[in-house]
């Protein structure tokens, strides 16, 4: 009697909560206590944004944009206070990011630079909410004091999360990427 | 592109700006959902060790951060601290020179015009009562034969040879001087000169006393300036013992010098008197 049975969708998703909300979790407190703290960091690195980007990277557009959705919530429940688009933000950039790695290989290489392309789009998105509490001060103080640090910083920090997902896909069957 | 028109995606952009909607409006009217509170309320333990992790962190790094800085400062307060220190040595042998040269401002005081020249003992004559020194000035310094040498104290003795840069100095117990002195109180005048047996205690007695004259245990002793060598009123010292001299039927007297001579080691500096104003 063969007792394989191929795993439902629903069991799929279940899998790979249990597996990546415990790191996103750890990852935002790591980024909001840890990161936050280190007075020799010009910035906060996005350790978070460095997730959804290797899950967009390592497994499906589905993935990403839930896992998006969760690390949005997540970061916003351990470190964030008054409006925040969080969610939304990073459920499109899971999305974004999956849908350019598919025309990449899942390689290191290709994690770099997808890595620095969103750390980018972070820099804007932090430009944007500066945007909108703005405090007068010079733009060009602002790019130099606060964008680019985090810029630099989530790109240099955010890079061993590839090898950190990666480990998180071994209970996950990798090969098998979740199709809603 | 499919993707982003799928009823999938859609779906995800509603429940993320829904979330990020009603999170923002709690938050901004001071509620939080149960599950955003209870993720908080988890994270707090965890919060509190990556803030302990991070003060650790940043006080090794801290150290490292500070090391060149703390290096460079302390060479510089290392440096200070030496400088200070010679300064302190410096300030230490001047006041000790301002003190010895106001002790002869007594001096000038009462004997306006005499010129002074500062030296120091670097020699004494061999033997246990060693009252001839050797000073290191000379001719090239002005200092000449028969100059009479001082201390804070009072008369010391004369110079009795003079090289080009030392001179030798002979002080008043020594048999080989004799000093023309009065005393204080009456006037009464002698003649002060060393005695072999007094030399001992670092005594020297006066002689050539009248034994009609008036003189008493306490009496000062100072220099007449009748001789060529002492200007008068240099204080020589005090009458200690006196006796009559049966053979020359005079007083004879014995005189505890103000310079104390028994601890000759002990004077280092001197002065010898370069010039005065009755000098003959």
């Amino acid at each position: 009697m063969n007792s394989f049975r191929p795993e439902t969708t629903r069991q799929l998703l279940w899998r790979r909560l249990l597996v990546f909300l415990p790191a996103m979790f750890i990852l935002a407190v790591a980024e909001c206590s840890f990161f936050a703290q280190l007075y020799f960091l010009p910035a906060t690195p996005d350790l978070m944004l460095g997730f959804v980007v290797a899950v967009a990277m390592l497994d499906s557009q589905h993935s990403a944009a839930i896992c998006g959705i969760g690390a949005g919530f997540i970061i916003d429940a351990v470190g964030a206070t008054g409006i925040s688009f969080s969610p939304l933000f990073y459920m499109l950039c899971g999305a974004f990011c999956a849908v350019l790695a598919k025309k990449m290989l899942p390689s290191f290489l290709s994690w770099l630079v997808e890595l620095a392309i969103f750390s980018v789009v972070k820099g804007l998105y932090t430009l944007a909410g500066l945007y909108y509490s703005w405090s007068g001060a010079p733009i060009g103080t602002v790019l130099l004091r606060t964008v680019l640090p985090e810029i630099i910083c989530t790109f240099v920090i955010c890079l061993p999360i590839f090898f950190i997902v990666k480990l998180c896909m071994i209970p996950i069957d990798s090969k098998r990427r979740l199709r809603l | 592109m499919r993707f982003f028109k799928s009823k999938f995606f859609i779906i995800s952009v509603t429940v993320a700006l829904v979330l990020a909607i009603v999170t923002s409006l709690l938050s901004m009217f001071g509620f939080s959902g149960i599950i955003r509170s209870g993720l908080k309320t988890i994270a707090t333990p965890f919060e509190w060790c990556g803030t302990t992790v991070a003060n650790a962190v940043n006080g090794f790094v801290e150290v490292f951060a500070e090391y060149d800085d703390l290096k460079k400062e302390n060479e510089e307060l290392r440096a200070r601290l030496d400088e200070i220190e010679d300064e302190k040595h410096e300030i230490s042998v001047l006041r000790d020179q301002n003190d010895w040269l106001k002790s002869y401002l007594d001096l000038k005081s009462y004997i306006p015009e005499l010129t002074m020249t500062d030296v120091t003992v670097i020699a004494r004559e061999a033997g246990n009562y060693s009252t001839v020194l050797t000073i290191n000035k000379g001719y090239v310094h002005g200092i000449r034969r028969n100059m009479p040498v001082v201390t804070d104290r009072g008369t010391f003795g004369y110079v009795s040879e003079c090289g080009l840069d030392w001179a030798k100095v002979v002080s008043i117990i020594e048999t080989a001087s004799s000093v023309s002195v009065y005393t204080e109180r009456t006037g009464a005048t002698g003649v002060v000169e060393g005695d072999t047996a007094l030399r001992a205690k670092g005594y020297c007695v006066m002689t050539y006393v009248s034994s009609s004259a008036d003189i008493k245990v306490g009496d000062r002793i100072f220099t007449s300036g009748n001789a060529t060598i002492y200007p008068p009123g240099l204080l020589i010292g005090e009458i200690v013992e006196i006796s009559a001299d049966e053979a020359t039927r005079t007083l004879r007297a014995v005189i505890k010098p103000s310079v104390d001579f028994d601890r000759a080691g002990d004077i280092n500096n001197l002065m010898v008197i370069t010039g005065y104003a009755n000098e003959g």
